[in-house]
């Protein structure tokens, strides 16, 4: 099957993305001038400012273009803003999935196992383990039990498969645990989505 | 005459800092294309801020060098230079027994502190006009390009000479400049005087 043109215009959107972070944040980590010399550099310490800021602001229109194209890849993966989405993810502690609302689709600005990913939010997140068909909350549960569906849960032992994804994918937000939002990274890529289900580690059910 | 102020060189030294990071990071932004051409079409918006942030990074340069500037001037009272002066001095090489020395006079049509370091080190650049270069060879002229042959038949060290091609927007034209660099910190003046790469008149 040919791939279709949106998957290349979001790589290189990713690509453009993690290109103005990695500068952006090189210019928030330098400290521009020693103290001693604040007083004498007053202007310039405004411009510097004022580029953080616009680095800031133009990732974010990136992100806003970016939209129609993660529109037209949530679309593919039978998936729509303001829907329900359920994940399931399997190791060798057995299977859990989440389950919420789709709230957020935004690029990554991270490269996850050397791929460029899209990132969800689900909102009003609730997880289920096993064959149980019950969903509850992540707390009644834990992280432990949920461990086959959430990120990288340490203590556990994971098998580690070779494409490396094996639980990766779904993170909770400490600050919004309250909330209930998660946040689940996928490859943008089909193919590499394809081997994820494959190995039946992750998939959207 | 004191050239050594320690307080002044720390200060130009942090402020050089500033100037080669800023200019690291706005040559990352312009290396590559940001938006990759296939997708510009598709991000108008994303195209222009970027565009932007180049601008933008020019003038948070620029304004860095206005608020050098008081510092630049002191250092030159300092060390003996003046915009408007002359800056004349030699650059030589030794190879085994021959010795090629470059011989330089110019006017001083401008001096800011520089944004790359030159063979690691902190300079002040001078921007020179009317500038007369001879070899020891018997040749000479304005421009180091005009002198390729020579330099490179020879063993030149023109580490501190450099020449740039700008825009000149008045005459919508290329212009060559010829450039010197004088380290800022008066312990590296000593050092490229003691390594023959330059030695001010």
């Amino acid at each position: 099957m040919a791939k279709p043109p949106f998957e290349q215009d979001l790589v290189s959107m990713v690509s453009s993305l993690i290109h103005l972070r990695t500068i952006g944040e090189e210019l928030r980590k330098k400290p521009f001038a020693i103290p001693r010399m604040e007083a004498a550099l007053r202007e310039s310490l405004g411009a510097f400012a004022d580029l953080t800021s616009s680095f800031e602001r133009t990732e974010e229109t990136l992100q806003r273009e970016a939209q129609p194209y993660l529109a037209q890849w949530l679309t593919a993966q039978g998936l729509q803003l303001g829907g329900e989405a359920v994940f399931e993810g399997t190791s060798a502690l057995g299977v859990a999935r989440v389950r919420g609302g789709l709230s957020v689709v935004r690029l990554c600005p991270n490269m996850i196992f050397g791929r460029r990913c899209v990132e969800l939010i689900l909102e009003d997140a609730t997880f289920a383990v096993g064959a149980l068909p019950g969903y509850t909350h992540f707390e009644t549960l834990g992280q432990a039990q949920l461990s086959p569906v959430l990120n990288g849960v340490q203590g556990v032992r994971i098998p580690v498969t070779k494409d490396g994804y094996l639980g990766r994918h779904l993170s909770v937000p400490d600050a919004l645990l309250d909330r209930h939002v998660v946040r689940i990274t996928l490859p943008i890529k089909q193919t590499d989505i394809d081997s994820l289900v494959r190995s039946s580690h992750f998939r959207r059910i | 005459m004191a050239t050594k102020n320690t307080k002044l060189e720390a200060t130009l030294v942090s402020m050089t800092g500033t100037l080669v990071y800023l200019r690291d990071l706005a040559a990352t932004l312009a290396a590559k294309p940001i938006v990759p051409q296939s997708v510009t079409s598709h991000m108008p918006k994303t195209a222009a801020e970027i565009a932007a942030l180049k601008l933008q990074f020019d003038s948070a340069l620029r304004v860095a060098h206005q608020e050098a500037q008081p510092f630049v001037d002191e250092w030159l009272r300092l060390v003996g230079l003046q915009v408007g002066g002359v800056i004349r001095g030699t650059m030589g090489h030794r190879i085994s027994s021959r010795t090629d020395v470059l011989t330089f006079e110019g006017g001083i049509a401008h001096a800011c502190l520089h944004h790359y370091l030159v063979s690691g080190v902190r300079v002040m650049s001078f921007t020179l006009e009317g500038a007369r270069i001879s070899l020891s060879d018997g040749s000479s002229g304005a421009l180091l390009s005009e002198l390729k042959d020579s330099l490179n038949r020879g063993h030149f060290n023109t580490t501190a000479m450099r020449e740039t091609i700008d825009d000149d927007a008045e005459a919508a034209t290329k212009v060559r400049k010829l450039h010197v660099h004088v380290p800022v910190q008066a312990r590296m003046r000593e050092d490229w005087v003691r390594g023959h790469t330059l030695q001010l008149m």
